[in-house]
């Protein structure tokens, strides 16, 4: 997927983000090895310096641990990653809701309208 | 460093000025058997005029190439675009220059020699091999007659003297481009100026020193050995080469502090 | 320590001052990007690091040196030129390049220059424009250099050619090596930037890492200097 950048938010953070998104949604496997640092800041045309910067900061949350000869892997750790998912829903969580609330869906409406939503995405998989 | 450099300028040159002694030579040698074969008739000498006229076209264009490269070489490859490659190697400004300035003198020696190599392929063409070892066995004769020592000294101070006239009016050239790239624009009009400039310079500084000496009485030596007309051979030949050294480390200098701390590329 | 540093430089042509007594240190391991409108000294700074001029008061130290036929050992230098001898080849020029430069690796430049597709042994006359430029691109990040200095390498190229060029550039520098990038074009190298100095004038306006200006501002390089700078 082709590497985009917001204007106004440091690089590392939207690197950091996006990276932190592919390691919830297994994009990046637990145990998998994740690129070289140029390799990645390669692909996504930035300063192998950024990536490096990004790589730091999710090896210090735990997310991702580094042998020494190998490379860098995602971690294994399920309570780390349950967190991180945690995490990153509450602000998908937060915005969504904050959108409905201003379209002037109360509280109970949605709920209803999630778990309708949810049996609706059920049915189709049958 | 610097033969690294030569041999670019070896390259560069070769590529245009190698196939003109080819064709030159080659030339000779068509000549030479032609005057040989051919009879007094129309058609011989309409081919003979063709065949001296191609000749010597091609030796005035190996002498005109040689000249014009020895002055492109440094203005283009310095001075140009190609001044950016050359200005960013790990080598020193005066070692950029003594380059040119080398390369072209071997270049005006080879051009000598490849001018001996055509007299003589047009000498064993156009004259049967028996004639031309009678020729050689009267020379060495001749040389074992005469003080070849001598002789061979001689002609080695003329040749410095020659090689020193050659490379004082190199840097003379060179020289003046330097200070004709001073200017933003018409750069080649500045550089014409400042040769005709130098020139200026140095009769005015000559005629000076004259009138100098003159009045202070340390050329009298000299006047009146040449009112005497005895003023021996190696004085004239010791004073040219004299002069043509401070002449040359004059233009080297000045090309040197114009390249080195007033370059400035377009 | 820095390799890179400007103590009081000034550059004046005739009454026009270029450089006004401008102080800057920059250090190896990092990508800089030397941005500003056109005719705010970049390339001025660019050619006294290269010793292509030479100051009118101050000094600029290239690794502790002043510039020269030592530093330029360990410079490699991408002028806003083209200066490929129009008789020469790319053959000949790795050869050229391997008889001067200690630092060149003609192996990683031959490697580069075949996925290009260009015919090593055509004259450079014959060589279109955008493919002289990028055999000049190739011959200057193949060297294992301490400093690069390139000289608006991204004008007036289309974005297939300038994400070419930004790919080289990050794919190619050595590790430890300072990167400057002069560009008027901020836009298009914010995301390989680690720093930024802004000229104007002949003066340093800003001398700043770039996603810390990004947070501080909340504005994209590009976007803040469009704002306070009007350029």
């Amino acid at each position: 997927m082709k590497w985009t950048f917001e204007n106004g938010i440091p690089i590392y953070l939207q690197i950091l983000g996006r990276l932190r998104t592919e390691i919830a949604s297994g994009a990046y496997p637990p145990g998998a090895k994740l690129p070289p640092v140029r390799e990645l800041a390669l692909e996504a045309g930035v300063n192998p310096n950024t990536m490096q910067r990004a790589f730091s900061e999710l090896e210090r949350d735990g997310l991702v641990y580094t042998q020494r000869t190998s490379g860098r892997f995602v971690t294994e750790d399920a309570e780390v990653l349950k967190e991180l998912r945690k995490n990153l829903s509450k602000d998908v969580i937060e915005e969504m809701c904050t959108r409905l609330m201003r379209l002037g869906l109360s509280r109970e409406e949605i709920r209803d309208a999630v778990e309708a939503w949810a049996e609706r995405m059920e049915s189709r998989k049958e | 460093m610097l033969t690294k450099l030569i041999g670019y300028e070896m390259k560069a040159f070769g590529r245009i000025i190698l196939p003109l002694y080819a064709a030159t030579i080659g030339m000779a040698l068509i000549m030479g058997l032609s005057f040989r074969v051919m009879n007094d008739d129309v058609y011989s000498n309409l081919w003979g005029a063709v065949v001296i006229m191609i000749f010597t076209t091609l030796i005035l264009a190996t002498m005109v190439m040689t000249g014009v490269l020895c002055v492109q070489r440094f203005y283009r490859n310095l001075l140009g675009n190609e001044g950016y490659l050359m200005f960013s190697l790990p080598v020193g400004t005066h070692q950029l220059i003594l380059a040119k300035v080398l390369g072209s003198l071997i270049w005006a020696i080879l051009g000598g020699v490849a001018g001996v190599c055509t007299v003589l392929a047009l000498g064993l063409t156009a004259v049967p091999l028996s004639e031309t070892s009678d020729l050689f066995k009267r020379l060495i004769l001749n040389m074992r007659l005469m003080p070849l020592d001598k002789i061979l000294g001689t002609g080695a101070v003329w040749l410095l003297i020659v090689i020193l006239g050659f490379v004082a009016t190199l840097m003379q050239i060179y020289a003046s481009l330097a200070i004709g790239h001073q200017w933003m624009e018409h750069r080649i009009l500045g550089s014409v100026l400042a040769y005709f400039g130098i020139n200026l310079v140095k009769n005015i500084v000559g005629g000076l020193l004259l009138q100098v000496g003159y009045h202070t009485g340390w050329t009298s030596i000299f006047m009146s050995q040449m009112e005497r007309g005895d003023m021996s051979v190696w004085q004239v030949q010791l004073s040219i080469i004299v002069s043509s050294i401070v002449m040359i480390a004059i233009y080297s200098a000045a090309a040197w502090f114009l390249l080195d701390r007033r370059i400035n590329l377009e | 320590m820095a390799v890179l540093e400007c103590m009081q430089l000034t550059k004046r042509y005739g009454n026009i001052t270029a450089l006004d007594h401008i102080n800057l240190s920059l250090e190896p391991g990092r990508i800089v990007g030397l941005v500003g409108p056109n005719g705010s000294g970049k390339t001025t700074l660019i050619k006294l690091a290269q010793h292509l001029l030479t100051p009118t008061e101050g000094h600029i130290l290239i690794g502790g040196m002043e510039p020269g036929a030592r530093t330029k050992g360990f410079v490699s230098y991408l002028p806003d030129r083209d200066f490929l001898p129009a008789w020469m080849n790319v053959e000949s020029m790795l050869d050229f390049y391997e008889d001067f430069y200690r630092d060149f690796d003609a192996g990683r430049a031959l490697q580069m220059l075949q996925a290009l597709d260009i015919d090593p042994r055509m004259a450079f006359k014959k060589l279109s424009k955008g493919n002289r430029e990028k055999v000049q691109l190739i011959m200057t990040m193949s060297r294992n250099a301490g400093i690069y200095l390139l000289d608006e390498p991204i004008a007036g190229v289309d974005p297939a050619a300038r994400d070419f060029i930004l790919r080289t550039i990050i794919s190619n520098y050595s590790e430890n090596a300072l990167v400057l990038i002069s560009t008027h074009l901020i836009a298009d190298v914010e995301p390989v930037l680690d720093e930024v100095v802004f000229l104007k004038q002949g003066h340093i306006e800003l001398h700043e890492n770039v996603d810390a200006l990004r947070g501080r501002t909340g504005m994209s390089v590009d976007g803040y200097f469009r704002e306070v700078y009007r350029c």
